[in-house]
């Protein structure tokens, strides 16, 4: 064992084990840390934004003769109005130009790259020569994605072969969700590890 | 019957953290196969040429590190290694002290920052953000995180859009990242688009490298002790796979601990 | 007039976006649509960049308030506040201060041992939590759980190097599950999502969707 010397290295290890605390019990330095880590996340995210306005905004402004940019900064600012009762109708001017902006790039970008370009991927041949295995993905994806999309209509009542179809996209939506919780778990157990890695390999010098 | 289909938590708790840390202090060796998504990746980063310019677009932030800033490590050092430089850019409020972890131990080696990389911090905005970026790289970063005029870093010389990188490396813990790139910048400047994603997003993020969309993936942990492996430098992501096999297998076991605990009291309940 | 400007904002700054991809139109002698779309897009820049700051600003007046009225545990309140305040201004001092060394280096280790630390511990405790549930709640009622069980299985074990060992088609059952049964629900979810958005981006754009502007 190789305990660390470096006082930084302490803080992110004792911090680190005062959150797990809170697994076995509520204690006050898990309340004390969740707090730190709070604030400190508020306080980094408040410095980038200053750094944006002023990189983007009021430099611009100020050293290139872009006066036009007072706009954005107004709208900017209306939007901490939402604190005000009996002002705070301004801030949906903001909220109206971000809505707007953020609506037209979705609807170009969603039919362009998720809509067209993903039914063009599933338009493959249902029969590859010489490839059994091609031959089965290809009749499983073409198949299942319309089995998996009649699956998600509710507008309208399903029986006969249509509640077959259905049946075959709720078996591929459990694969789907199952496949998503597979990878989920490993994710999650992953965290774990780099938490760990602070505490035995940094910390203690256990490796 | 009834203690196994409700265990106290703490004794699961222990029981988890007790199994996972084993490994890490006492490594098992269990073999790692490599994953074909990660051969491709790597061959494509092998394959550029010193001089060659790559951007990172770094959209995770400390909750997600541990999943996918090893990918970040391993990648950057093989670049670095090939004389590859690197522009790194983050739509994620908490990437630019990210970008500098990555890029301090190679100041420290002696790499030039400016000419062999870059730091062009945060950009606020989201997906419209990235819109305006993959268009005019210079024009929306306008500065990097250390105040410098981006017309006066040596390595953005001539770069207008993100055409002009060889390759774009989108590392993806959560939006703004992938999907957005491919929705404002792939489809429509066809840029060549590869992504680190972390494990939780591979389900969702795998139809756009079926379709051609994304070049390549890299998986989570998993994907950066591959990489380590291919590059011949196994490293901390190696080291934790074991602990990750454990891992898994102790979820594994509570749930058929748990699903027999069932079971056998429906029996008992029917009789 | 005050939930119709907002529309009309959206409307027409919507309208400008989308055309832009489509045709690019002249606009006095300086201007042309797709630069101003270009325009428009950095005035987002700048009106986000307020928007990160909006949770903060809302964080220390919840706070403020429990130290004034001394809630209970009022004091990790003053905590929070310490913290917020601190790096605002070690951040602040450090953005005009790019040529110093100390300040930067003193910020990155704080960034390393306090925010990367404490939130990769705060979301690795899922990890555990997760193991606790997969106990309690993971049960195999009928075929829809049985099929989802036996997905999370393959994948975890063909995932995990020790799945290999065990049986060396697990990363090769995984991988085909990732790259086909997963990839057709994906896809078909994304491709119902599109359509929806679409619809929904349409009425967000001619006024119909209005909840974006709040109640009157």
């Amino acid at each position: 064992m190789n305990i660390s010397s470096n006082p930084w290295v302490w803080i992110a290890a004792l911090g680190s084990i005062a959150i797990f605390s809170s697994m076995f019990k509520d204690n006050p330095f898990y309340r004390a840390a969740e707090h730190i880590f709070v604030g400190s996340g508020a306080g980094y995210a408040l410095t980038q934004a200053y750094r944006n306005i002023t990189i983007q905004g009021w430099r611009p402004m100020s050293d290139d003769g872009r006066f036009i940019l007072i706009i954005p900064l107004i709208l900017g600012v209306l939007l901490y109005t939402r604190f005000f009762r009996k002002i705070e109708w301004m801030s949906r001017w903001s909220m109206s130009f971000l809505i707007g902006v953020g609506t037209g790039i979705a609807i170009y970008g969603v039919y362009n790259s998720q809509l067209v370009a993903q039914l063009r991927a599933t338009m493959v041949p249902l029969f590859v020569a010489g490839n059994a295995a091609a031959t089965r993905d290809n009749i499983i994806l073409v198949f299942g994605v319309i089995a998996v999309l009649l699956y998600f209509l509710f507008t309208v009542q399903v029986k006969g072969p249509v509640k077959h179809a259905t049946s075959v996209g709720r078996v591929l939506m459990m694969i789907t969700f199952g496949v998503s919780f597979g990878n989920v778990v490993m994710g999650r157990i992953s965290l774990l590890l780099g938490v760990l890695e602070t505490v035995y390999g940094k910390w203690l010098g256990l490796f | 019957m009834s203690f196994l289909q409700n265990m106290d938590r703490r004794i699961i708790y222990i029981f988890m953290l007790l199994l996972v840390s084993i490994p890490l202090i006492k490594p098992l060796g269990i073999p790692i196969e490599i994953n074909y998504m990660t051969q491709e990746v790597y061959d494509m980063m092998d394959s550029l040429q010193p001089g060659d310019r790559v951007l990172f677009s770094i959209n995770y932030d400390p909750t997600s590190a541990p999943d996918i800033h090893p990918q970040a490590v391993i990648v950057l050092r093989h670049l670095m290694q090939k004389g590859v430089k690197v522009a790194m850019v983050t739509f994620s409020a908490s990437g630019p002290n990210i970008v500098e972890q990555l890029i301090l131990p190679y100041e420290q080696e002696g790499k030039v920052y400016g000419e062999d990389f870059v730091n062009l911090g945060f950009i606020a905005g989201g997906e419209t953000a990235i819109r305006n970026f993959g268009r005019d790289i210079i024009g929306t970063a306008k500065a990097d995180y250390r105040g410098a005029n981006l017309n006066s870093i040596p390595m953005l010389q001539d770069i207008v859009d993100a055409r002009d990188f060889e390759l774009v490396y989108v590392f993806h813990g959560y939006n703004p990242g992938v999907q957005e790139w491919v929705r404002q910048v792939q489809g429509a400047l066809n840029i060549n688009l590869v992504a680190g994603v972390v494990m939780v997003s591979v389900p969702e993020v795998m139809p756009f490298f079926t379709s051609g969309q994304i070049a390549g993936m890299l998986q989570g942990l998993r994907g950066a002790a591959e990489y380590e492996l291919l590059l011949g430098q196994p490293g901390s992501a190696v080291a934790k796979m074991d602990a990750q096999s454990l891992g898994h297998l102790v979820i594994i076991f509570f749930v058929i601990v748990g699903n027999i605990a069932f079971f056998l009291e429906k029996k008992n309940a029917k009789k | 007039m005050r939930r119709e400007i907002p529309i009309a904002i959206t409307l027409i700054v919507g309208l400008t976006m989308l055309l832009s991809n489509f045709v690019d139109v002249p606009l006095g002698s300086e201007y042309s649509l797709k630069s101003l779309a270009s325009e428009l897009g950095g005035w987002v820049i700048i009106i986000s960049a307020f928007a990160v700051g909006l949770a903060s600003v809302n964080l220390v007046r919840i706070h403020s308030n429990h130290i004034r009225r001394r809630s209970s545990n009022w004091i990790y309140s003053v905590l929070l506040l310490v913290f917020l305040v601190g790096w605002t201004v070690m951040g602040i001092l450090e953005f005009h201060n790019p040529e110093s060394e100390a300040l930067r280096t003193f910020s990155q280790n704080m960034f390393n041992s306090i925010l990367s630390s404490l939130g990769a511990a705060m979301f690795a405790l899922v990890a555990l939590y997760l193991a606790s549930a997969a106990n309690r709640a993971f049960r195999v009622r009928n075929l829809d759980a049985a099929i989802l069980l036996g997905a999370t299985l393959i994948m975890m074990l063909g995932r995990a190097p020790v799945g290999a060992l065990i049986w060396d088609k697990f990363p090769v059952m995984a991988d085909w599950m990732l790259s086909v049964p997963n990839n057709v629900g994906q896809r078909a979810i994304m491709i119902g999502a599109a359509i929806g958005a679409f619809a929904t981006s349409l009425r967000i754009l001619l006024g119909i969707e209005r909840g974006h502007l709040g109640s009157e």
